[in-house]
């Protein structure tokens, strides 16, 4: 960086953008995962399990436009590969690769060093079609090189502004992929779908937890017999579980703090990621399922995608 | 193409070694320590070196393959210049730099040296890189080019020429300081054997240069670093002397007029600027003012300019001084401003645009080079010597067609210098960019510069995008 | 004569984002035969951050457009004091050289259209030339406002024979040009019989050996007298222009309106 406490609203918004495509690939590479393992240990292979992948990550529409057809082979390769594909694996390592160039100065040669060797590495990778046997190791290196570049940020930045925009991005990416799993998949947990009184069953849970966290972890939580409102509260309120939204949002809500300047006024950002968190993610897992599961995370994917609009505005990221 | 040299070797002048093979003075010390090393440390040493340049990210990327980072080859054997011969490089550079200047500055307001018809008016009324636009502008201590690089070649022991003026954005700087990091971490205990003079300071130099020309005329000028973005061939160097020098690299479209300064968009807010050193090509700096469809720019960035509350390093308008027709005149500009003879001399240059010259031009086109007044990076250009005659032949329409379009040289016997090559000391042909820094008061001439030295065995062609490489240049303390 | 001029400059956009800077001249140079008595510039919607002189010598406003607000209004007012000299302003402007006005700009480069007029002029007397040339474009050249369009070049209007002020002073510059006379183009304001007008006034200036800048008007046909207020000169329209502006992100049109009042006090 140059002039001491300067930093470009064009190099926020580079870290910002980043770390929500570093978000991105992995968050990809779970879901596509946790359906392959699903794939693998059903007697049955269904692909609406596909179909609901491309509706999570909303490219539904684009894709149909592309393939006409839901078929295995051509959402991974519409997911991972196609350059049609906004968010594909390959142009959000493209991006995350552009990024980094941009804000090369700002980040450490550790960090830069991950980027680097991640992009060479799964652009050789993908650079075929992918077969079957392929995807585990794609999905595997994906997750290696995210894991690389997130390990490498958290052990080497300094926590300054650089990282709290780092910081900011990657929370935000990640409240925004689970509420659109829970989106998606919203209607497993409503309590018409599960027997009364009975203890909460479903495999296709068990696998949509996989894609956000490890099923430990959500054991670890709530012991074996999980119903529906643990699972809400697991991935939606938990302030301890990692990928959960309020956990996220707090996050946010730090690190604007952080950026807020002493002596100026809140930015507007941080009002509304603290109304949120003070707001809707104050609530409890039954008080949603009476709101309505589907309405509430429709309203909070509002909400954070206005926290990330309110923040390119805050810090100038283009004017 | 033939690899065969203008002359034979004999008759160069090999910077390192007499016609005997020994040493010249300058370069014992070095020889001793050479002989003295085992050969296995050197063939690590070259490893070492491409590691070096790649992980700082020194590159280039050229016109051939845009899309390509590149490494510029180094060549580790150091190119050594004696205090006595720095001394008079010296003083030819800032003559030179003070002459460009004064001559800039005249012909943007009284025109003195085209009403004392020193040089024909149509090199600068038909000139492309006049800029009406700069007319009866002052600058900051009437400095308009404040870095400027002059090309150096060598033919003998005193033999020194002029090849070419830079005086827009000249570049390179970054490799000259990035040459003598790599050469103080291969060789560290070279340099307490051999006392040189440091070139390190340059970023210090440049950032006093930049702040000296602020309009607020305060210590507490802010600089930036204006850069077309990183897709541009030498973006590396952009950021590399923004870094070095502790100030912002910004874009165009982090820049803003406001209030009447231009300012930087930060995450806080506007943060007005003094000084931009610009490497973005003058047309291409302001929409309002130059071509309107350049997104690189900043618009309203001249009226700031010329209402004089920022200030545009170099100047636009400043490649008046620096294409190849104005340079054959050189000698003249440097009589008329400083009254004297110049210290360095021009190549002896024909321009084609008069007939006699075209006529000499077009019966020794092998014996000559032929170079485009408007061209740079060595495009575009005959080397008569080493081109087939269909190739010549081809020049040679093109010379008939539009012949004040080119001036023509004699193929100059370049002096060479040893670059390692498989165990052996193997003589190549060099060139100098010193970089020369002007203020209000001084011309402050960084020792040594950048060498650039062609490769390729018997080529005179020393520009990175045709194969050339560097050297880090030693300027030996008295 | 003494004049009292009101000029109301809109630019009106469409779409709301407007970040915009605006280059006006519109202050006229003072000179032997003309002082101004006073003079005003008010500005809504923008403001003016920066006053210089031109490379021309004109004096320029920069204006930068307040973000976001849809119009921007310029309201100048002058009181002008004006002498007649039969046209010869004498040597004034001498900040550029002569030969940045004997080359041909864009708007005026001189191709066959422009070559057939300056062929049929006899005079070989740069004067005589001068008049003669006024007075064919008068007689010869229909006024047309529908024809012609702000980029127009001399060739354009010498082609059509017809177009608006603007287009006849570059005819004029260019032929007197290609007769390698160092010519400008001035920008100003012209007293008529009426007193709204919906645009300024554009002639030509010569320099001529001995007598300096001699104006010409090739829309009347005359030497500017005393009913001619100069504002701005350049090489052509877009050196002398009353407004040179540039906008970022309009999303519609945007529209121009043009109020000018010339009365004699």
């Amino acid at each position: 960086m140059g002039i001491r406490g300067l930093m470009l609203g064009r190099t926020a918004e580079g870290l910002f953008w980043l770390f929500r495509y570093v978000e991105r690939v992995d968050n990809l590479a779970r879901l596509l995962a946790a359906a392959q393992r699903m794939a693998v240990t059903r007697l049955e292979v269904s692909e609406s399990d596909w179909a609901s992948i491309l509706y999570t990550v909303g490219t539904i529409e684009e894709y149909l436009v592309r393939y006409q057809q839901v078929r295995k082979p051509d959402v991974i390769n519409w997911l991972i590969r196609d350059e049609e594909n906004k968010s594909s694996v390959r142009n959000c390592m493209s991006l995350i690769q552009l990024n980094a160039r941009r804000v090369r100065t700002a980040v450490t040669e550790e960090v830069w060093e991950a980027i680097n060797a991640g992009h060479i590495s799964i652009s050789r990778l993908i650079d075929r079609k992918i077969s079957e046997s392929d995807l585990s190791v794609v999905l595997s290196e994906s997750r290696r090189v995210i894991a690389l570049i997130q390990g490498m940020t958290n052990a080497t930045m300094l926590r300054n502004e650089i990282f709290h925009f780092i910081n900011l991005g990657a929370h935000i990416e990640r409240a925004d992929c689970t509420l659109r799993l829970l989106d998606v998949k919203y209607y497993l947990l409503l309590p018409s779908f599960s027997k009364v009184g009975s203890t909460f069953d479903n495999f296709q849970w068990n696998t949509v937890v996989r894609s956000v966290s490890s099923v430990g972890g959500l054991k670890m939580a709530y012991g074996t017999e999980i119903s529906a409102a643990q699972i809400l509260d697991y991935l939606i309120l938990s302030r301890v579980m990692p990928r959960s939204v309020n956990f996220c949002i707090g996050q946010v809500s730090q690190s604007l703090n952080q950026l807020s300047f002493r002596g100026q006024r809140q930015p507007q950002s941080l009002k509304k990621s603290n109304h949120l968190l003070n707001g809707y993610l104050s609530s409890t897992a039954d008080k949603i399922i009476d709101y309505g599961l589907h309405e509430y995370t429709q309203k909070i994917i509002s909400l954070t995608s206005e926290i990330s609009d309110q923040i390119s505005v805050d810090f100038r990221f283009y004017e | 193409m033939s690899s065969a040299t203008p002359t034979s070797s004999k008759d160069l002048f090999d910077e390192m070694f007499v016609s005997t093979g020994k040493p010249r003075n300058s370069y014992r010390d070095f020889l001793t320590w050479f002989e003295a090393q085992d050969p296995k440390v050197f063939k690590n040493k070259h490893r070492e070196t491409s590691k070096i340049f790649r992980d700082s990210g020194i590159t280039f990327r050229s016109n051939k393959s845009p899309s390509k980072d590149q490494l510029i080859p180094f060549d580790w054997i150091p190119r050594i210049i004696s205090s006595s011969e720095w001394r008079f490089i010296e003083r030819g550079v800032i003559q030179r730099a003070l002459a460009i200047n004064a001559f800039i500055r005249d012909i943007y307001h009284k025109q003195e040296i085209l009403k004392a018809k020193k040089i024909p008016s149509e090199l600068v009324t038909n000139n492309p890189a006049f800029l009406p636009i700069m007319m009866n502008m002052s600058t900051p201590s009437n400095v308009y080019a404040h870095i400027i690089g002059s090309d150096i070649v060598r033919t003998g022991p005193k033999q020194f020429y002029i090849l070419e003026d830079n005086a827009r954005t000249p570049s390179g700087a970054s490799y000259m300081i990035e040459n003598r990091d790599a050469m103080l971490e291969l060789f560290p205990e070279l340099f307490s054997i051999i006392k040189v003079r440091p070139v390190e300071n340059y970023p210090d130099l440049l950032l006093t240069t930049l702040k000296s020309v602020s309009p607020q005329n305060d210590r507490k000028a802010v600089v930036c670093v204006l850069t077309p973005g990183p897709y541009n061939a030498a973006y590396y160097e952009h950021a590399f002397l923004a870094d070095r020098m502790g100030v912002e690299l910004v874009e165009g479209s982090d820049l803003r007029v406001i209030d009447g300064k231009v300012n930087i968009r930060s995450i806080r807010g506007y943060t007005p600027v003094d000084v931009i050193y610009r490497r973005i090509d003058d047309g291409f700096l302001d929409p309002l003012n130059f071509h309107r469809d350049s997104v690189l720019g900043v618009p309203g960035l001249f009226d700031v300019f010329r209402a004089g509350r920022v200030t545009i390093v170099n100047a636009p308008g400043t490649g008046i001084a620096d294409d190849k027709a104005m340079y054959s005149y050189m000698p003249d500009i440097i009589r008329f401003y400083t009254g004297d003879e110049p210290i360095i001399k021009n190549v002896p240059t024909w321009r084609c645009s008069d007939a006699k010259d075209l006529s000499y031009v077009l019966s020794n086109l092998d014996n000559l080079v032929v170079k485009e007044v408007h061209g740079s990076g060595g495009y575009g250009m005959l080397i008569g010597p080493q081109s087939t005659k269909s190739k010549i032949n081809e020049f040679r329409k093109r010379l008939i067609s539009s012949p004040s379009r080119y001036v023509a040289q004699p193929v100059l016997p370049l002096s060479t210098s040893p670059i390692y090559k498989q165990g052996l000391l193997s003589p190549r042909h060099v060139d100098l960019r010193p970089f020369a820094l002007v203020t209000g008061n001084s011309v402050t001439v960084t020792p040594g510069g950048l060498t650039r030295v062609a490769l390729k065995k018997g080529s005179l062609v020393v520009n990175s995008s045709q194969g050339g490489g560097t050297k880090d240049t030693w300027v030996l303390e008295a | 004569m003494n004049l009292f001029i009101k000029h109301i400059t809109e630019y009106r956009y469409e779409g709301t984002e407007i970040k915009g800077y605006q280059q006006v001249r519109l202050r006229p140079a003072e000179t032997l035969f003309q002082k101004i008595k006073t003079w005003n510039l008010e500005i809504q919607g923008g403001q003016n951050t920066l006053t210089y002189v031109d490379h021309f010598g004109n004096t320029t406003h920069f204006i930068e457009l307040k973000d976001f607000s849809d119009s921007v209004r310029l309201i100048v007012e002058t009181e002008i004091d004006l002498s007649d000299n039969a046209g010869i302003l004498g040597k004034t402007n001498e900040s550029m050289p002569k030969w940045i006005f004997q080359n041909h700009s864009d708007l005026t480069y001189s191709g066959a259209e422009i070559r057939k007029l300056a062929k049929n002029q006899f005079p070989k007397d740069p004067l005589d030339f001068c008049h003669h040339l006024n007075s064919k474009i008068k007689n010869e050249f229909s006024y047309d406002k529908s024809i012609s369009t702000v980029d127009w070049t001399a060739e354009d209007c010498a082609r059509a024979r017809a177009g608006v002020c603007q287009d006849f002073s570059h005819v004029f510059i260019s032929t007197a040009r290609w007769r390698g006379l160092a010519a400008r183009y001035v920008s100003g304001y012209l007293k008529m019989d009426s007193t709204d007008q919906s645009a300024m006034h554009a002639w030509a200036e010569v320099f001529i050996d001995k007598l300096g800048w001699v104006g010409f008007d090739p829309t009347n046909g005359i030497c500017p007298d005393d009913r001619y207020v100069r504002v701005a000169v350049g090489r052509d329209y877009t050196d002398a222009a009353p407004c040179k502006g540039i906008t970022q992100s309009i999303d519609g049109a945007e529209t121009l309106r043009v109020q000018i009042q010339v009365t004699q006090q």
